[in-house]
């Protein structure tokens, strides 16, 4: 089986902590198992010529390009909600963020995803999407992650969670799948078309959930591979990922670069 | 042959060195560090140090835009290049910039893969086209006149008009190509364009003027061989890793 992974950042996030995810995906990851990094501005230096199995690659997406020519100028597509009101006869505004909103900031992932599939070798059988807050805590090979992927009649291994929307920190496609560029263009087309504008929350895990059910409807199977975390709001350490990444959920997990112990189902 | 692959500040040539030195295991060094020695000089373009290389270099494979579907790219009219993808072909090519000279492989299947339909010879022909390089490619190879010579030559051949057309031109090279006789260039790749309108071309440049000499412009037919050879000489990013493409890096290195 041939596995590739996909992420995206730029040299804040690289900084922040993709200079850490790639070092330890370089020195952990079976040499055969390649990374493609779609980087959002100049790419790094070292990482053009130091590491054998990281292929770095511009952002260069032109329906990205037209999302944002499209929207990327409404402070509402940004998750910015601005409310006018009266509090003691004065007009007064309030001006809040909502993540669930910022249909701009949590784009990169799908578009980068869309983009990276004219890169990747043709031969591939699985592609595989993190975040870029991920740590990498021991070596891994193919078969290791065989398990958290679709089998060869499902179009996407995801990361669902009872409560609220899927954790889409990892997402794993089947390349061979007769349905999977069909989904991954309804992905897209969801946000050139501005039809993500009408559903209940604009950030990506709900476009993924959204389209995965359209798919399920048609009889189109998909893996969740949550398995005990299903429960739990960080299912990705909690689905037997955890035996090789850690990922970085939030501000605090990034700041203190672990997730803590009580994150662990015991 | 051993290879040494090149990069440069550039982010195409970041991109696409990139992915030839990691897809076939080859050393990658910044340009800055070039040392003139026996390997196989490896770049794309000849741009930021690259050119110079290349002149000291005895062997050299060399990157560019594909002749067919290449990356989408657009001019803006301070001739500056919009690119807005990597994803298109690039030609690999053994010491030339343009063409392999002597590589024959006349294999249909890719060119056949890019379903580009070839019109017959143009029928509504009136004037020949003289398509100029880029003033790059005049500085790097020395032929400042190029334009005067070959128009001179061209003269000795034919007496139609010559309209001069070049990338920053407002006519599209389409709406010319309707009533073309005959496409000449140096070595442009719109050259292969012209001969799928159907159009002769007819190149000064070492490597391609084998497949049309504009000795014989008065005496038009279409030669497809060279686009054949073309398109097996061009390769997408992703095709970098397929055994195809390093059994063709060894069928030009044999050369």
């Amino acid at each position: 089986m041939n596995i590739a992974f996909i992420s995206t950042m730029n040299q804040r996030l690289y900084d922040l902590y993709g200079q850490r995810f790639i070092e330890e995906f370089s020195s952990n990851a079976d040499g055969e198992i390649k990374l493609f990094i779609i980087f959002e501005g100049e790419i790094p230096k070292e990482l053009i010529n130091d590491k054998k199995n990281i292929f770095c690659i511009p952002l260069l997406s032109e329906k990205h390009n037209l999302f944002l020519k499209f929207f990327g100028k409404l402070f509402e597509a940004r998750g910015i909600k601005v409310k006018f009101f009266k509090e003691a006869g004065e007009q007064k505004i309030n001006v809040s963020n909502d993540y669930k909103f910022d249909a701009i900031r949590f784009s990169f992932k799908p578009f980068s995803i869309h983009q990276s599939l004219s890169y990747i070798p043709e031969n591939l059988d699985y592609l595989i999407w993190t975040d870029a807050d991920l740590r990498c805590k021991k070596n891994f090979k193919s078969a290791d992650i065989i398990p958290f992927l679709p089998n060869k009649n499902e179009l996407m291994s995801y990361l669902g969670r009872k409560h609220v929307y899927s954790e889409c920190g990892f997402l794993g496609f089947n390349l061979n799948h007769p349905e999977f560029k069909n989904f991954i263009d309804r992905i897209i087309n969801i946000y050139t078309s501005g039809e993500l504008f009408s559903l209940q929350e604009w950030h990506d895990s709900w476009i993924w959930d959204h389209v995965r059910k359209e798919f399920e409807n048609k009889d189109i199977l998909f893996k969740n591979i949550s398995g005990r975390g299903y429960e739990h709001h960080h299912p990705f350490i909690n689905s037997g990922l955890e035996k090789f990444f850690d990922h970085l959920k939030g501000p605090t997990r990034k700041k203190t670069g672990e997730s803590p112990k009580q994150d662990y189902i015991n | 042959m051993e290879f040494k692959a090149y990069f440069t500040d550039h982010f195409v040539n970041k991109t696409v060195m990139q992915f030839f030195a990691k897809s076939l295991h080859t050393q990658l060094l910044h340009i800055n560090n070039f040392e003139k020695s026996e390997k196989t000089f490896c770049s794309y373009g000849i741009l930021r140090g690259t050119g110079e290389a290349i002149q000291l270099s005895k062997n050299f494979i060399y990157l560019d835009h594909g002749y067919f579907e290449s990356s989408s790219r657009s001019f803006t009219e301070n001739k500056n290049t919009i690119l807005n993808g990597l994803d298109g072909y690039f030609r690999v090519i053994k010491n030339d910039l343009y063409f392999n000279l002597n590589y024959m492989n006349l294999d249909k299947t890719r060119f056949n893969n890019l379903n580009i339909n070839l019109k017959d010879l143009n029928k509504n022909a009136d004037y020949i086209i003289l398509s100029e390089p880029t003033e790059n490619t005049l500085n790097f190879l020395g032929i400042h006149n190029w334009t005067s010579n070959t128009i001179n030559e061209i003269k000795k051949h034919s007496d139609r008009e010559i309209i001069i057309h070049n990338k920053f031109n407002k006519t599209p090279l389409n709406e010319l190509l309707k009533k073309a006789f005959a496409f000449v260039s140096l070595q442009s790749t719109a050259g292969f364009k012209a001969i799928i309108e159907g159009i002769p071309a007819y190149f000064t440049h070492t490597s391609l003027k084998q497949y049309g000499n504009i000795t014989k412009i008065e005496n038009p037919s279409l030669n497809h061989d060279i686009l054949y050879i073309a398109s097996n000489s061009q390769w997408r990013l992703n095709e970098f890793f397929n055994d195809d493409f390093k059994n063709y890096m060894r069928d030009i290195i044999s050369l």
